[in-house]
């Protein structure tokens, strides 16, 4: 079970939409069932980080994060897809 | 700030204005939700700080973006403020913080609860990646700016 941290500002604005569009992507990809996810505030992250596997900020996420953070601005803009899925499928990988 | 479309129902405002910058567009829109009763008074100096700390600006093509929001406290009502600004204004990019765009549209939201809002914020996102959809509200057309609001709160 891979548990993914999506982080935005509030936790609620943007966060939502990623968590949204990132459990579609995994599910479509085989993943059902084999992930938990939880919002929070890119604020929270640090404190968070430890217990998760992966972090998907939609904002500026602190470089002291205990594991790896991929940038979320892809799922809002549209723009440079195909790299996050693929950083997120080698993290499922992991 | 002229007024372009409002309907207290479907909770949306659409206005065209003008800044200087960022924080000046964020204020006026702020405002025009606080006198209409949507939010607090200290929704304006939450938005602008909110902006400040994690910027809102999409790269979103050739027609860009921003989606200024803040924390659901400041929040009444909740609503959909559409800002079209005459001229391009410098906004920085979420999640980078070196980096600018040129918005020249503004979805200000005044979110209240993450899973009332999610239909919203995800046609919402979808609108902000249709360029073509961009270019119809850019124009400022009031029948079609009510219609693109409506689809995107219902």
């Amino acid at each position: 079970m891979k548990k993914i941290l999506i982080a935005c500002g509030s936790g609620v604005c943007t966060s939502t939409v990623a968590n949204q569009k990132i459990t579609e992507f995994l599910n479509s990809n085989g993943y059902e069932g084999q992930f938990k996810m939880e919002q929070c505030k890119v604020a929270e992250i640090v404190a968070k980080s430890e217990n998760y596997d992966f972090c998907i900020a939609t904002t500026t996420a602190p470089k002291d994060a205990k594991c790896p953070v991929l940038a979320g601005l892809p799922l809002l803009t549209g723009m440079g897809m195909d790299k996050l899925q693929e950083d997120v499928l080698e993290q499922m990988k992991k | 700030m002229e007024q372009i479309a409002f309907d207290r129902e479907k909770k949306y405002i659409a206005y065209s204005l003008s800044g200087n910058s960022d924080q000046e567009v964020l204020g006026q829109m702020a405002t025009a939700l606080f006198k209409e009763g949507y939010v607090t008074e200290d929704y304006e100096e939450a938005i602008k700080k909110r902006e400040r700390e994690f910027p809102t600006g999409l790269p979103t093509g050739e027609i860009c973006v921003a989606i200024p929001h803040t924390d659901p406290e400041y929040v009444n009502n909740p609503a959909v403020c559409l800002g079209i600004l005459e001229k391009p204004v410098q906004f920085h990019v979420m999640g980078m913080e070196d980096e600018t765009v040129d918005v020249e549209i503004l979805f200000m939201l005044a979110i209240k609860q993450k899973e009332e809002q999610l239909g919203l914020l995800q046609k919402l996102i979808a609108t902000c990646q249709d360029q073509e959809m961009l270019s119809i509200i850019k124009k400022g057309d009031k029948d079609k700016i009510n219609k693109v609001l409506k689809d995107l709160i219902n």
